[in-house]
């Protein structure tokens, strides 16, 4: 039965223990605690990384992402109020300084692209993407990677944070609603119009 | 049974295929599929594109951010903080804690006197018309009777009245008695001049010391009879110029004459 397999099994988190660990952090952290301070980036840098290197599509753009985020983290922790994860609170953050950074990311890149005849005269013809059709031919692991990430830097940065934090967080609608402070109507429709697009991107590649 | 119209689970075929419907919108969706190739091969497309973002990404989760990005940010952090404003601020509080709490202690202190001052001085004292009757109120208690020492308004100085003010003493039969106020200042200045022509004596220095007080003591009252005016402003038809409470307890005192 389709509708028994698709079903995901829900997480089961102990809040309270999850919030109340979270809010001591946090208050350490404001007091000036260089201990907790680091106890925090170590249990979240490899979120902010992953998910920053998978919003901006390259390392080194995103290690200094994620000192912006946590520098940023640690400014406005006064601020926090408990009212999100903590969790919740940092992705929030690394998709807004994405945001900033990947306008400033996507114009330097645009000023060094050459031109398709300028790239074909050194590297010959580009193969005939639509010669090809999803999914009964997908290509080795690598050829097909390089196919997704072409897609997923074709999305609006929106439609990218939302499948991002959809399909290789596994946040749910809520939080992802939650993150990037919109409503779950949004979450639903960007999701929609980012598979879309990417379907039609990779059946024409 | 009903089958759904595709159009009408388009719209949540992406939440069917995260797992994100419940109770009656999961059923109706599943009992569509089931029955629906077509949709369901859409949500199969989803899972597949899904599928492959998350094995896209894979080639990525090997990549680890730097050992040191803790230490770097928390050194960034540090950095930043004794730079800034507030640090800045805690310095100098720290620094100067001593000199910054002897003054805050002044300038409440200063801050302090000064509301009271106001506060006497402009707060709560409000002139009443009614001092008099207030004072008979006040003395309803008292053990004793309050005479007073009046005129009219508009009338002779020289004529005045001892009225009783209504308090809880027992009213005198002999009130209110009508005072000639130049009478009894002629009637003073007679005892002082008895007094001085006491026989044998020819100066205040020669008087005994009984007739010497004696004389004093009239020649005081002579005086404040003539320079006294109302104690009281008006009060309805009459001057106040004296208070005399007579209570019931003897007090006795040396000196006192007569």
């Amino acid at each position: 039965m389709a509708s028994e397999t698709s079903v995901k099994p829900i997480r089961v988190l102990a809040w309270s223990n999850v919030a109340g660990a979270d809010w001591a952090l946090v208050q350490e952290c404001a007091a000036g605690n260089e201990d907790a301070c680091t106890r925090l980036v170590t249990d979240h840098q490899r979120m902010v990384y992953q998910l920053a290197l998978h919003l901006l599509g390259d390392p080194q753009e995103a290690l200094d992402l994620s000192q912006e985020v946590f520098l940023k983290v640690f400014r406005t922790l006064p601020q926090f109020r408990g009212h999100s994860t903590l969790r919740t609170w940092i992705y929030r953050i690394v998709v807004n300084q994405a945001s900033n950074r990947q306008r400033w990311w996507r114009r330097r890149r645009r000023s060094q692209q050459v031109a398709i005849e300028e790239h074909t005269a050194v590297h010959g013809e580009l193969p005939d993407g639509r010669e090809r059709s999803m999914p009964d031919r997908v290509l080795q692991e690598h050829e097909t990677s390089d196919r997704v990430w072409r897609a997923m830097d074709s999305l609006p940065f929106e439609q990218r944070a939302v499948i991002v934090l959809r399909e290789i967080d596994g946040l749910s609608y809520e939080e992802i609603a939650t993150s990037l402070e919109i409503a779950v109507g949004t979450v639903k429709s960007r999701l929609a119009r980012a598979r879309e697009t990417l379907r039609l991107a990779l059946v024409h590649q | 049974m009903i089958r759904a119209d595709c159009d009408s689970v388009r719209d949540d075929l992406d939440a069917f295929a995260d797992g994100e419907l419940r109770g009656d919108d999961l059923r109706y969706v599943a009992l569509h599929i089931d029955a629906c190739v077509r949709c369901s091969e859409e949500v199969e497309i989803r899972r597949t594109v899904g599928g492959m973002i998350r094995e896209s990404a894979s080639q990525w989760q090997q990549m680890q951010p730097p050992a040191g990005l803790a230490s770097d940010v928390v050194t960034r952090v540090r950095a930043e903080s004794a730079l800034s404003w507030r640090a800045l601020i805690n310095r100098s509080v720290e620094d100067w804690q001593w000199v910054i709490v002897g003054g805050g202690a002044t300038v409440a202190t200063c801050l302090l006197m000064f509301f009271c001052s106001a506060v006497l001085v402009l707060g709560t004292s409000t002139t009443t018309e009614d001092g008099l009757s207030t004072l008979a109120s006040n003395f309803k208690t008292s053990p004793g009777a309050m005479y007073l020492e009046v005129s009219r308004q508009g009338g002779p100085a020289g004529q005045m009245m001892i009225v009783q003010l209504d308090t809880s003493a027992a009213t005198s039969d002999v009130l209110p008695a009508v005072l000639d106020r130049e009478d009894d200042e002629r009637q003073w200045v007679d005892a002082l001049a008895r007094t001085l022509q006491t026989p044998g004596s020819t100066s205040l220095a020669g008087l005994t010391e009984q007739s010497r007080k004696r004389a004093e003591w009239l020649l005081d009252n002579i005086t404040r009879m003539r320079g006294v005016g109302p104690a009281v402003g008006p009060m309805n038809t009459l001057k106040v110029y004296r208070l005399h409470l007579v209570t019931n307890t003897e007090v006795t005192a040396k000196g006192l004459y007569p």
